[in-house]
């Protein structure tokens, strides 16, 4: 019998993989770009305004792109992303609770919105790491 | 939950990744369901009981039940 997902999982989920690196990549060049041509050049409204948009357009296309390919995905790679992506929201809301208490404490200093970024992206990994070795 | 999976796919000659791809799931899954790590979907289990003519009770068993085959 075949079932409706994906025969060759493994093989489109590289596939997948590659086509959100490209996207992920581009909205990363495009914004690093943007805000050099911005800063130096000081360019005019309309330019700015493609300036702006690129990235954005990018970054709309990697999302799509990312959720179309879970539907690819059978249950048990679900059930890994989700208990990675439920590692980094718990993750990230401890830590964004705990927080003031060490910025009171003198330990850190103001919260900045990318240390929240590299904490989120970083707790994504290890739960996606983690789930996948225990069902391996 | 035990699974007699590993036999019948042993009996059938089939690879995990044979399995896999008869099921439309990757290798990992099926590993994973032979090694008890997993407890597949009931669509998935239903998928297995009928392409090994099996009744799911046959193939899937609680951890307190002695082994059917």
């Amino acid at each position: 019998m075949i079932m409706e997902h994906d025969t060759n999982a493994t093989f489109s989920c590289s596939k997948a993989t590659l086509a959100q690196t490209l996207w992920l990549l581009a909205t990363a060049l495009t914004t690093s770009a943007g805000i050099l041509l911005i800063a130096l050049l000081k360019p005019s409204l309309p330019i700015r305004i493609l300036v702006v948009a690129v990235p954005l357009v990018c970054g709309v296309a990697y999302t799509f792109r990312l959720l179309g390919d879970f539907v690819r995905l059978d249950e048990l790679q679900l059930r890994i992303h989700l208990e990675a992506a439920a590692t980094a929201c718990l993750g990230v809301f401890l830590a964004v609770m705990v927080y003031p208490v060490f910025r009171i404490a003198g330990f850190v200093g103001e919260l900045q919105p990318y240390y929240v970024l590299f904490l989120l992206v970083g707790l994504l990994l290890f739960g996606y790491l983690n789930a996948n070795r225990r069902y391996r | 939950m035990r699974n007699t999976l590993r036999v019948l796919r042993a009996e059938n000659n089939w690879s995990q990744a044979d399995l896999a791809t008869r099921l439309g799931v990757s290798r990992q899954t099926v590993n994973a369901v032979e090694t008890g790590k997993y407890d597949p979907s009931l669509p998935l289990a239903f998928g297995i009981a009928k392409l090994f003519s099996r009744r799911i009770e046959e193939i899937f068993l609680p951890d307190g039940q002695a082994d059917a085959r």
